[in-house]
């Protein structure tokens, strides 16, 4: 088991964790963890025992730590990735349908307001598209996969990342 | 103001109405208002001044009256063919996001029983899909079709889902 904390890569640094790192990998699991919202190689993954870690913890510059092993490296690396693009495409299908069905329903509502027959009626006024769709329980889905990878990596949060 | 008696058109009897004429639009009206889904030709319409209607009739029951003159005719083409489109775009919309999040949803299954740490997601299983969409049910299909029925004075005889 190694623990790793996470802190951002200064731009101006020239340090990039080889591809195929231990790091490397830290360095994505801590984006997905952290929800940061730029690419992996704004962190840079160190050793949770050396003294860069100390002084990045005395700096307050770490994010977050976490563990990993070779099983659970690898287990991101071959189910993760895929499950979360999986997850990805199904909130993707989900929020298309949202706006597919809200668009189709404003068009509705439109022809509806300028017909001479049809006033008073509103068809959006019947469905609520979010709300219907949020039943789908995609967020309780993410919330369950989320907290089996924190525990899985023992991840912390050590200090949230600016907005 | 002319009176349409509409019939069930027989398989392969060869007649189908003329496209853009009265007729057709009074069996599109009875298709509206029956609110089922009905192939194009299904029903044939003849006004009833037609000796045709009368043979018609003695053969088969008629099963709607539809009554059209220029200015419900009018109204047809401009206000409600539209918006009959646009209800059915929403069926259409509600249809395609079903397949598309079930889809979603299969592959996202099949990625979990892939894995070695996360067989326990049944996507499929635990998402409220008919639920969610037994909700998504939208009425104005109802409402135009009861509208329809008034504005064209339609009478409904009997057996229409022959």
């Amino acid at each position: 088991m190694s623990k790793y904390l996470v802190i951002p890569r200064r731009p101006d640094s020239p340090m990039i964790h080889a591809g195929g790192s231990t790091e490397e990998t830290v360095c994505d699991i801590a984006k997905s963890l952290l929800y940061f919202p730029g690419p992996a190689d704004y962190l840079m993954a160190i050793p949770a025992d050396t003294k860069v870690a100390t002084f990045a913890l005395v700096k307050d510059d770490a994010l977050c730590s976490l563990e990993v092993t070779k099983k659970t490296l690898d287990t991101w690396r071959k189910d993760v990735t895929h499950i979360e693009d999986a997850i990805n495409s199904f909130q993707s299908a989900k929020d298309h349908a949202e706006n597919v069905l809200d668009r189709a329903l404003a068009d509705l509502d439109e022809a509806y307001e300028n017909s001479t027959g049809f006033k008073g009626f509103t068809p959006s006024d019947d469905i609520s598209v979010y709300g219907v769709l949020e039943d789908l329980g995609v967020n309780d889905l993410q919330y369950t996969f989320r907290r089996t990878l924190e525990d899985m990596y023992k991840f912390q949060v050590i200090r949230r990342h600016p907005a | 103001m002319t009176k349409y008696l509409v019939f069930k058109n027989q398989p392969g009897s060869g007649q189908a109405n003329v496209p853009g004429s009265r007729e057709e639009m009074a069996c599109t009206i009875a298709k509206v208002v029956s609110q089922d889904a009905l192939p194009k030709d299904f029903y044939i319409a003849y006004p009833l001044e037609n000796p045709h209607s009368t043979w018609e009739s003695l053969k088969d029951t008629a099963k709607f009256s539809v009554e059209i003159d220029d200015e419900r005719a009018e109204l047809w083409e401009k206000e409600i063919l539209p918006l009959t489109d646009l209800s059915y775009a929403i069926d259409d919309a509600i249809g395609d996001a079903y397949s598309a999040i079930v889809e979603a949803a299969r592959a996202l299954d099949h990625a979990c029983e892939k894995s070695k740490n996360f067989q326990y997601i049944k996507v499929l299983q635990n998402i409220g899909m008919d639920r969610a969409f037994d909700n998504l049910e939208h009425y104005s299909f109802g409402e135009i079709s009861e509208k329809v029925e008034e504005i064209f004075e339609v009478e409904i005889f009997s057996h229409h889902h022959a």
